[in-house]
């Protein structure tokens, strides 16, 4: 092709078609060029849903309300306010507190199922798996309405125990409380902690758990010496799967939280809403996200560290 | 003393559902012996050396290991430790690591343990290797981790599971040596599994034949070659050329069997094989046993004339595929090639040669 053209009298046409063809070639040859025109379209989407909202966020935390409108000015005020005022970084901290209680919870529940589906179910594993996101085939509303069923001041527990006589009044504890929260959230993150937990488990060379047993270790000096170590990146991933979008959740908290039960979340809700001080969310939006990324990134550190050992 | 029948198998038999994998199996290993389970893939070699190491239960017959049966000891309390397939390295921990896995439980002292570790490292001669993890490794290196980390624990008995099928030719040549010398060594009883009857007889004090879940002989390789109990042993141990044959006459050192087109072959009788007058037998003779000349050679049985029909060089030897007259399938000589070929008259397609072997040469089998 090249060499068609080069031979062809030179006109203008014909060398830009060359170096078109030139920039295709180069492009197409490269397999990192393909690799990003593969995600390109993808790749587009994140651009324009994540980075530029970002920007936008990032932008508005620095600027200040104005009555109805904002004031485009260069600002660190609201910065100073987070720190400023205790409440914010107490509150930042419960709902780390609150998430990195769900995401143990989760892990340890997730744990077991995950290990039975690996390691204990031999036939139709693919309708186990399938059982286990059924829950995900209703709304995350109505599932978080089924624990306020549950746990409600004359839910099931509570009408069950009394019918039985075990309790004489309602248990206050149940619902709108901390506990509440953790109990409904981890129930509804529990496939997201399960899958993870499964490929990690499913991909252990059984070789290796017979080389275990084959070296004098009983069941449960096996599962700490080989199948867990092995199965971390699993567990890991549950973690952070669980443990990361928590921290920003605001609806759980909202329907069966209560007072107690407050998150950061609820508070950036209520400054783009009622509070109607967009930069002051804004600013704690960047916070808490800044905050997550750094405990992310220290706790990925600190594994690495840990296994190089 | 070494302690005959240290490894006893009775009578085991397999089943996997309705699959047989293993029949009435008996086998006797000695102490200290480097003992072969050999077979085509699907025997049940692997089977048994499963059932030795407590992963699969019989389902019918006992195991005894030193006296002791096995059938109430679970896998990681049996006094065997195993080298699998595909080595099982631990990939989460360092070659150092791995080989102390097995000794966890005994929780020595640090400065002992490390000595034991830097022997172990020292015997597979991997020094310097203990931070190593698995994939910075080789496939030999692998390997000899893996046999450490199974030696430290002083087993008994050493399972391999086809140690060397994963190394490359040359690779495997000389872990087969180095394999044998570290077994006398270390003095371990080695039953070792392999589908490679060149390995097999390599390597081994002893092996079984299995085929299909049944024993078929246990021997020397020697005897196993040059005296094979049946023509399946016989086919899978090496080239073997087979004529049917009644036999004659029986003497005391000496049987004479009528072989058709081979005329009258006499073989030397051993005290396994005495057919008697008249019963069909079996001839089988190794290819190498054949003598090829071009003149008659002066004896007065066990020759036969034949047309080369195929001729092919290999270096030190040569093969050749000779028709005699009346004979199904041509028969299989291998002549080792002491002398340079080059401007000798050597056997070349189409050429008419005589065949002659010795009575000893001949093996006579049970007739199919």
């Amino acid at each position: 092709m090249i060499r068609r053209l080069l031979a062809s009298p030179a006109g203008a046409g014909g060398l830009g078609a060359l170096l078109l063809e030139r920039v295709r070639r180069r492009f197409l040859r490269s397999p990192q060029m393909r690799g990003y025109a593969l995600l390109s379209p993808t790749l587009f989407v994140m651009l324009l849903f994540l980075v530029v909202p970002l920007g936008i966020l990032f932008t508005l935390s620095f600027w200040k309300q104005d009555g109805l409108f904002f004031a485009p000015a260069f600002s660190i005020d609201n910065y100073v306010a987070f720190f400023g005022r205790i409440i914010y970084s107490k509150l930042l901290a419960t709902s780390i507190g609150t998430s990195l209680c769900v995401a143990t919870a989760t892990v340890l529940l997730a744990y077991p199922m995950a290990y039975c589906l690996a390691f204990r179910i031999k036939r139709a594993k693919i309708m186990w798996l399938i059982l286990i996101t059924v829950p995900f085939w209703t709304s995350f509303l109505l599932r978080v309405f089924a624990w306020k069923i549950t746990l409600g001041y004359q839910g099931v527990i509570n009408s069950g125990l009394m019918t039985i006589g075990l309790i004489s009044e309602p248990l206050q504890f149940l619902l709108y409380n901390r506990f509440s929260l953790v109990v409904t959230l981890t129930h509804a993150w529990a496939a997201f902690a399960i899958l993870p937990i499964y490929v990690s488990l499913e991909k252990i060379d059984r070789s290796l758990l017979e080389a275990a047993t084959d070296l004098g270790d009983g069941p449960v000096a096996r599962f700490f010496g080989v199948t867990l170590p092995l199965s971390m990146p699993g567990v890991i991933a549950a973690f952070l799967f669980v443990f990361i979008p928590t921290v920003g959740d605001y609806v759980t908290p909202r329907l069966v939280g209560g007072t107690g039960g407050i998150m950061i979340g609820n508070i950036i809700q209520t400054m783009f809403g009622r509070g109607n001080n967009w930069p002051m969310g804004a600013a704690l939006a960047v916070i808490s996200m800044t905050t997550i990324t750094l405990l992310v990134i220290v706790t990925l550190w600190f594994i690495r560290k840990m296994r190089q050992r | 003393m070494r302690k005959r029948n240290f490894i006893e198998v009775r009578n085991v038999t397999k089943r996997f559902g309705r699959v047989r994998a293993l029949h009435s199996v008996d086998i006797e290993v000695n102490e200290g012996e480097f003992f072969a389970l050999l077979g085509p893939s699907g025997c049940g070699k692997t089977t048994l050396l499963r059932i030795l190491a407590g992963f699969e239960s019989p389902t019918e017959g006992e195991v005894f290991i030193d006296g002791q049966a096995m059938s109430a000891v679970p896998a990681n309390r049996r006094p065997v430790n195993m080298v699998f397939q595909n080595y099982a390295i631990f990939p989460h921990l360092n070659v150092r690591q791995n080989i102390a896995y097995g000794l966890r439980r005994q929780r020595l002292p640090k400065a002992e343990l490390d000595a034991v570790i830097e022997r172990a490292l020292v015997l597979i001669k991997l020094e310097g290797f203990g931070e190593r993890r698995s994939d910075q490794l080789s496939g030999g290196q692998r390997q000899r981790v893996a046999l450490a980390r199974a030696l430290v624990k002083q087993p008994k008995v050493l399972l391999l599971d086809e140690p060397l099928g994963a190394l490359d030719k040359r690779l495997r040549e000389q872990m087969q040596v180095e394999l044998r010398a570290l077994q006398q060594e270390v003095g371990v009883t080695f039953v070792f599994v392999t589908h490679d009857q060149e390995e097999a007889l390599s390597m081994s004090d002893r092996i079984a034949v299995l085929s299909e879940g049944e024993v078929l002989q246990v021997d020397t390789p020697e005897r196993l070659y040059e005296r094979p109990v049946s023509r399946e042993v016989a086919d899978f141990i090496g080239t073997m050329n087979f004529v049917e044959g009644e036999v004659e006459g029986v003497d005391t050192d000496m049987i004479s069997v009528d072989a058709g087109p081979l005329g009258r072959v006499s073989a030397a009788s051993d005290e396994r094989t005495r057919p008697g007058r008249g019963a069909r037998v079996l001839i089988a003779i190794r290819p190498e046993k054949i003598a090829v000349s071009r003149e008659r050679p002066d004896v007065p049985s066990n020759l036969v004339r034949g047309q080369v029909s195929a001729a092919s060089y290999l270096g030190d030897r040569s093969h050749l595929r000779v028709d005699v007259p009346g004979l199904g399938a041509p028969i299989s000589v291998a002549s080792q090639n002491i002398l340079p070929l080059l401007h000798s008259a050597h056997a070349a397609e189409s050429d008419a040669m005589w065949l002659s072997w010795p009575a000893s040469a001949v093996v006579l089998l049970p007739p199919e």
